[in-house]
């Protein structure tokens, strides 16, 4: 299987260039992203190992988590296959400079204290897409998901992965890697990292009320009498309700993302796409939650 | 400590950054704003003339604050009706607008909008439904249908056909279940428009926001009349939108 580094078309710890739809993000990471002994931008070396922060950001997050930090934040991941036809690369090249974005908002959101994340990593309308496109994506989602466990990534940050949707549609190696490596983080307690993987929300729901009338039907629950919306919520893939859900790209929609589960969250469209998501895009997501939840105005937090 | 004080003081600074932002912002939608004694129904149909297309559904979402801004909410519902949007949902979590409904139309009577009363041969008219959990009769109009929604609509509602499929048994799928919600038959929203500082949904129908483009205006001030244009335009070139309206055959507004 070819690495990342074929795909790249680079080698060692060559440059990666980076896509700036927004000169703004792109001036301000340059001043300052000061990290020492790093070089700027996402390097390939970066990308996987990349353990320090800047002192800026070292001492950003220190003063951010002197406020309140939101306990799950979810995110749509959108962006990727414009970032590499921007950048020209091929579709895939786009996705896995996503998964380094995805790693390093991970260690971020670690750093700050968030207890869960969620991410939007395939749709079940992502299917409909030509298997040319589907097929290299699922592989590098396997890829990936073998690379969190055996790096050590997940043992050293205790993340806890959970795999949700319908997952039986996924080929059967992407499966044997979901149940290997969900079973190897079962029992980590730092954080829970949710993968949304052959998922939409509606699905979810029709899910939920299978199991639901399953339940019924064994008469666990009175159908009139018995059901709430508490019945729904914990037969949902996951019923923690996110504090942010943030959406990437520029698009101002849920498509068909935690309908039931974000009913009260907050909400943050962002035009970044997602492979150019950093630190300082988090640090403002957190900054405007602490305002919007300052005193007595607490918007309610997702639990556990 | 240093930390906490360094938060207390990025806080002030940030706040003072919104303040100077948005103080700038009502600044220049004050200075290039339209005169509002000049909107009628002509300057609507000039404005939106260029847009390819509007919501076939559209959705204003409203805070609890503004819900009790009769006037405000009867110029909006004027202005879709004068666009001739068939579906317009107007929803506060709370259901403060269910509660005044009739104070609403009589709002809307004022605007010179015709309520419709059952009178044939008329225009275009709108007609006001209130939805509730027990009835799902949702009549069918020739002009705009206004529905009046609160949170208990929404999961309430899935809740509701919840207990209906299960006592009947059988397989339930999407399609089941989409017929049992009282929203059967209507589009899902296209458009929501949400007013306020937070950005949330409040608990909006999650059933029917599935693919629902989604603005947020500060207030329902800023909405009319340049910030409803401006969520248009958004709106319109928004190319899922289009590829989406063309694909769906839903409607019982035809």
């Amino acid at each position: 299987m070819r690495g990342p580094n074929a795909l790249l078309g680079t080698q060692g710890s060559q440059q990666i260039p980076r896509a700036y739809p927004d000169p703004r993000a792109r001036i301000l990471n340059m001043i300052l992203a000061l990290r020492l002994g790093q070089k700027r931008g996402r390097t390939e070396q970066s990308l996987y190992n990349r353990t320090m922060f800047s002192w800026l950001e070292s001492f950003s997050i220190n003063v951010l988590k002197a406020g309140r930090i939101p306990h799950h934040i979810a995110f749509i991941m959108d962006g990727n296959r414009r970032f590499a036809k921007l950048q020209k690369m091929p579709p895939i090249g786009g996705h896995v400079q996503g998964f380094g974005a995805l790693k390093e908002t991970l260690r971020i959101c670690l750093e700050l204290g968030v207890k869960i994340v969620t991410v939007y990593a395939f749709s079940l309308e992502n299917f409909k897409r030509p298997s040319d496109e589907v097929d290299p994506l699922l592989s590098l989602c396997k890829d990936k998901l073998f690379e969190l466990e055996s790096s050590g990534f997940l043992f050293e940050n205790l993340i806890s992965v959970r795999i949700l949707g319908e997952t039986s549609l996924l080929p059967k190696d992407l499966q044997d890697t979901i149940r290997e490596v969900t079973s190897y983080s079962s029992s980590f307690q730092g954080a829970i990292l949710n993968v949304h993987l052959a998922y939409t929300s509606r699905e979810e729901i029709v899910h939920a009320l299978q199991n639901l009338s399953s339940s019924v039907s064994e008469g666990k629950i009175s159908p009139h009498s018995g059901i709430r919306g508490e019945d729904i919520e914990r037969r949902l893939y996951s019923s923690n309700e996110p504090d942010i859900l943030v959406r990437t790209s520029g698009e101002t929609r849920l498509s068909d993302y935690l309908l039931w589960q974000s009913s009260e969250s907050q909400l943050a469209f962002l035009r970044v796409l997602w492979p150019d998501f950093s630190f300082w895009h988090i640090s403002w997501l957190i900054l405007m939650y602490q305002y919007q939840n300052r005193g007595g105005h607490r918007i309610k937090s997702g639990t556990a | 400590m240093i930390f906490l004080i360094a938060n207390q003081l990025l806080q002030i600074v940030f706040r003072l950054i919104l303040f100077v932002w948005t103080s700038w912002n009502d600044f220049w939608t004050w200075m290039s704003s339209t005169n509002r004694c000049d909107v009628d129904e002509e300057w609507w149909k000039r404005k939106t003339r260029g847009f390819p297309g509007l919501p076939t559904h559209l959705a204003l979402n409203i805070s609890g604050r503004e819900a009790r801004d009769m006037e405000a909410i009867a110029e909006v519902i004027a202005a879709v009706c004068v666009l001739r949007i068939p579906l317009f949902t107007l929803y506060d979590r709370r259901g403060y607008l269910k509660d005044e409904a009739i104070a609403l139309e009589e709002m809307i009577k004022k605007k010179r909008v015709h309520i419709s009363d059952g009178m044939p041969n008329r225009t275009w008219r709108c007609h006001i439904h209130i939805m509730n959990r027990g009835d799902c009769d949702i009549p069918h109009t020739t002009g705009t249908l206004i529905m009046i929604a609160s949170q208990d609509d929404g999961k309430q509602d899935i809740v509701r056909a919840a207990q209906i499929l299960c006592s009947e048994g059988g397989t339930i799928t999407a399609e089941r279940l989409e017929s049992t919600l009282c929203t059967r038959g209507i589009r899902d929203v296209e458009l929501m428009i949400v007013t306020g500082t937070r950005k949330t949904v409040r608990s909006f129908f999650p059933w029917q926001i599935r693919l629902t483009e989604i603005e947020f205006v500060t207030s329902l001030e800023d909405l009319m009349p340049d910030g409803l244009i401006r969520a248009f335009d958004n709106y319109s070139k928004k190319e899922q939108a289009f590829s989406w309206r063309q694909t769906s055959k839903r409607d019982r507004n035809e």
